[in-house]
């Protein structure tokens, strides 16, 4: 016979599963101070190449003056600007991934400790099946408690 | 007016329930051959990619893949047409991509359909729409495939400019001298900046006050984007000297707050009415279950109240009567609910012929008399249960069986120090 309460536990498990729980799976991979850090990893890569195209980009708009004035651009005072300018954008960009992959972190893990919850009820109604089949069921099993609470 | 839109939204979420493995991918196909298409009127210089064949080739496998495929396709063919044009700037273009790529859209790939919504609606001036949308739907990180949206629409007037010139590659001169004409150009594009801040500020401005509690939210916050809108474009048409055309500005932002609303108020019919086909096994069946969510809105549900000819026993109440005090009954969605105070607003109409109406409340001795006497005695009746009713246990497992493989723990009685208890429940008991 089939137990609807497992039925319906378990398809809201495979729903999941199948869905969000995707990406979920793979966060769970990592501790929060990982992945934050992986991702800032990434983000500072990605902002140091988009930043080098730029300045070949702002260089190559320059050509002509530079040409002219290769001799008596004040190269040092070029590099620090450059070098200013790229510290404030990857400190902005840093500070901001940390922030949102932090919380994208966190939200993940609320939904995957739902479905842990679930896990555990299905366990539980597993214990039960197997307490009915021995005929150990205690006598104020009440049939129509259980996963609402949970779900 | 409310029940009215309930029921469309119904009817529209059934047929999209049934038809939802159709219909996503034709409106994917038509969406994205919209976008192939826009780009081959706008920059179509190789005559081989603007052919049916290869925008149809292409929309078909955007319609069974995801968005981000689509957007993809549209940067590639765009890459492709500028390629045949001018080696230069098409090298241009991709650099600038990988800019955008790495500064703005990777950090929310799940909206990159705003990229190419923004060129292609601009066309209609509907681009208004995207951030009144994503205000509504989305949150504010949104505002970064929003701004690239806005970058690529103007890029692509000037690139469409610019790649009409030919330059030979070997004459630097020549290189140089377009490469600063289209750095200008890009520069000098005060309205692409604005447009992205106008922008940015009506995603947060959505989205902040709709996530207020107080009512009509919502409607408040789309509101507040319309004028953000129109208040950032004006005030940059008199602050920065951008031309805007005021009367087309105001009306297309309330044409799209009013698709804003119609998105918000749709929203769920796309995200959650699906009908999720799953499958499972446990140790003793595989389960292939199709899960259809209730979200319908019932049809509206009339119940007609007798006031005039009150009895105790049709009280709406008494439905739910049989829940305990802590139990609130089924839920039904949609259906009728009384609520304390309802009681207030009951009206009790006369009866006609000139006969006073009874009131509800009102207590007459003798029918309070009557009704004791003729009441029935109360009739306790039990039931008996014998042990056939019980049937044996269903699911069977072998008690010296190993379930840890299954993640499972073994479960056996407990054994217990009273004997007695045992010996009572054999059937050799008359015996002893």
């Amino acid at each position: 016979m089939i137990n609807n309460r497992k039925v319906r536990l378990m398809t809201q498990l495979a729903i999941y599963e199948k869905g969000e729980g995707k990406k979920d799976f793979k966060l769970a991979k990592y501790y929060k101070t990982d992945y934050a850090r992986f991702n800032v990893l990434k983000t500072a890569l990605a902002v140091t190449v988009s930043y080098a195209i730029l300045c070949v980009f702002f260089a190559l708009y320059k050509l002509q003056y530079i040409l002219d004035n290769i001799l008596t651009i004040d190269y040092k005072q070029i590099g620090w600007t450059a070098l200013g300018i790229y510290l404030g954008l990857m400190s902005f960009y840093l500070i901001v991934t940390l922030l949102g992959y932090s919380i994208k972190y966190s939200l993940s893990r609320k939904k995957l400790s739902k479905y842990y919850r679930m896990l555990r009820k299905l366990k539980e109604l597993y214990n039960e099946e197997d307490a009915y089949a021995e005929g150990t069921l205690p006598d104020d099993y009440d049939e129509d408690e259980g996963e609402d609470a949970v779900l | 007016m409310i029940m009215k839109l309930l029921e469309v939204r119904t009817f529209l979420m059934k047929i999209y329930q049934k038809g939802r493995f159709i219909i996503n991918p034709v409106v994917k196909f038509f969406l994205s051959m919209w976008v192939f298409n826009w780009i081959n009127s706008q920059i179509g210089f190789d005559a081989r990619f603007t052919s049916k064949t290869v925008v149809l080739l292409m929309s078909l496998i955007c319609s069974v893949t995801p968005g981000g495929v689509a957007v993809f396709f549209a940067m590639v063919l765009s890459l492709v047409h500028v390629f045949s044009a001018s080696i230069f700037i098409a090298a241009l273009l991709l650099l600038m991509y990988m800019v955008l790529y790495g500064l703005l859209m990777r950090f929310d790939p799940e909206h990159a359909i705003a990229v190419v919504a923004i060129p292609v609606l601009a066309k209609y001036n509907l681009h208004y729409c995207v951030p009144m949308v994503l205000g509504c739907t989305a949150t504010p990180v949104s505002a970064l495939p929003c701004a690239c949206g806005a970058i690529i629409y103007y890029m692509m007037g000037i690139v469409k400019a610019a790649s009409g010139r030919e330059v030979s590659l070997k004459d630097l001169d020549a290189v140089l001298e377009l490469y600063t004409e289209v750095v200008q150009a890009y520069l000098a594009n005060k309205q692409m900046i604005i447009t992205i801040g106008v922008f940015a500020l009506v995603i947060t401005t959505i989205y902040i006050i709709r996530k207020f509690s107080f009512d009509y939210a919502l409607l408040v916050s789309v509101g507040a984007g319309i004028l953000v809108n129109i208040l950032g474009f004006l005030v940059a048409d008199l602050h920065f000297d951008v031309p805007v055309k005021a009367g087309t500005l105001i009306f297309m932002s309330l044409v799209a707050g009013a698709v804003a609303l119609i998105s918000e108020y749709f929203k769920r019919v796309l995200d959650y009415t699906a009908i999720e086909r799953v499958q499972f096994e446990d140790d003793d069946y595989y389960y292939y279950v199709k899960a259809v969510p209730k979200v319908n809105i019932s049809a509206p549900h009339f119940k007609v109240k007798h006031m005039s000819d009150y009895n105790e026993d049709d009280g709406a109440d008494d439905d739910f009567d049989d829940y305990g005090p802590d139990d609130d009954g089924p839920d039904f969605k949609g259906a009728y609910r009384p609520d304390e105070e309802e009681d207030d607003d009951i009206k009790v109409a006369p009866v006609r012929g000139g006969k006073t109406a009874k009131s509800r409340f009102a207590f007459d001795r003798n029918d309070y008399i009557r009704g004791v006497a003729a009441e029935p005695e109360n009739e306790i009746t039990y039931e008996d249960f014998g042990d056939l009713d019980f049937e044996d246990p269903v699911v069977n497992i072998d008690d010296d069986e190993d379930l840890s493989s299954y993640g499972l723990k073994n479960i056996k009685p407990e054994e217990t120090d009273d004997e007695g208890y045992e010996v009572e429940m054999t059937l050799d008991d008359e015996n002893r």
